[in-house]
């Protein structure tokens, strides 16, 4: 491996080495909901949503990880991204408040958009038994939120950007940003449905996103640039990942022959 | 190739100082910021989203968070987890290592090069 080829290792290395090291603390700053907050069958909603995309994207990584054995790290790495990215604190001193970014629409974008909701599930899974991280009984709105929207969201927008004649590191930054903003419009919805104040849908929606977004706008800026960061290294290195467009159709979706 | 760039770094500013103004003027909008500030925490409590948006909206809304429903984190339970997760790790990347490490995958069953 060539000294040019390593460098973008060697970063996503340092990178992921400061996640694990300075990222996770004890107290978990999180934007999940938590456990109990969401009545029984709202809760139930949101998990038989949430399967509705969980089940074909574990039969795409099956599928996926048969032809190819070597897929296997690609998902492995995905899944670690999502996990760190998704637990990391970040203080925002405009609002006084900490957030994380999601890491989906990164995740879609390396291995495709049915698969990473899976990597979101197990993240969040982990997340709610280990670091009090979300909920076991939120576990399928979380899912809907950061693994579903983000993963869809974030994959279209750097498609679509890329249609245009956007660069890697552009498609990536709106992917990751806008990938991010709606996973919190996401769980504005799902608490002013679920948990209405009386004063209405749309005025709840409104004091939810106003209250998310001081926070979430630097937020999804950050987001943007890591994500851009991080695709243009693995572009740099195996831009194949990221242009074949039919292989990684193929490899997302569990009943398309591979070209 | 560097106007791209620069459009591009222009254009991603933009985007950043826009953000940041939003930023600093919804939160003088917000209203369960409100709340917090007379809750005595102060903006500065650094507080997730979580606490600051999701609780204090549900509460709000009549509706408290439970506790975890598997309290895993009660005396050395945690440890006992993590140490399980390192010896399974542990065990799986001993038992693939030549493959992870030395061999890689052969071309015929993967279809790519090794790793």
């Amino acid at each position: 491996m060539g000294r040019n080829k390593r460098k973008p290792f060697a970063a996503l290395l340092a990178i992921s080495a400061f996640l694990v090291l300075w990222g996770p603390n004890e107290v978990a700053m999180a934007m999940h909901i938590s456990e109990g907050i969401l009545p029984a069958r709202w809760a139930a909603l949101w998990f038989a949503l949430s399967l509705l995309f969980l089940v074909p994207g574990s039969l795409a990584i099956v599928n996926a990880v048969s032809r190819d054995k070597a897929f296997v790290s690609r998902i492995a790495l995905a899944g670690a991204l999502v996990f760190v990215i998704s637990v990391l604190p970040i203080p925002v001193p405009v609002s006084g408040t900490c957030s994380h970014p999601c890491g989906t629409p990164l995740a879609s974008i390396l291995i495709g958009p049915l698969m990473s909701p899976v990597m979101g599930s197990i993240a969040l899974l982990l997340q709610a038994l280990l670091l009090g991280h979300g909920g076991l009984t939120t576990w399928g709105a979380n899912v809907f939120s950061m693994g579903v929207v983000g993963s869809m969201a974030g994959y279209a927008i750097y498609r679509v950007a890329r249609r245009w004649g956007g660069g890697v590191f552009l498609a990536g930054f709106l992917a990751g940003s806008l990938g991010d903003l709606l996973v919190y419009l996401t769980t504005a919805i799902q608490l002013a449905s679920g948990v209405p104040s009386g004063s209405g849908f749309l005025e709840d929606l409104g004091r939810i996103v106003i209250a998310f977004l001081p926070t979430q706008l630097p937020l999804a800026v950050i987001e943007g640039m890591l994500t851009g960061g991080i695709l243009t290294a693995v572009f740099r290195s195996r831009p194949e990942i990221l242009e074949s467009s039919p292989q990684g159709l193929s490899l997302s979706f569990p009943f398309v022959k591979r070209r | 190739m560097r106007t791209r760039k620069l459009v591009t770094f222009l254009f991603i500013a933009m985007i950043t100082i826009v953000s940041l103004y939003a930023s600093f003027h919804l939160r003088e909008r917000s209203t369960l910021h409100d709340g917090e500030d007379e809750g005595g925490e102060g903006a500065a409590s650094w507080a997730g989203m979580d606490e600051a948006v999701v609780e204090r909206y549900a509460t709000m809304s009549g509706r408290e968070a439970s506790g975890p429903l598997l309290p895993v984190e009660e005396g050395d339970l945690p440890l006992f987890l993590f140490c399980l997760a390192g010896l399974a790790g542990g065990f799986l990347a001993g038992y693939f290592w030549r493959m992870l490490i030395t061999e890689g995958i052969p071309s015929s069953r993967s279809g790519t090069r090794g790793t």
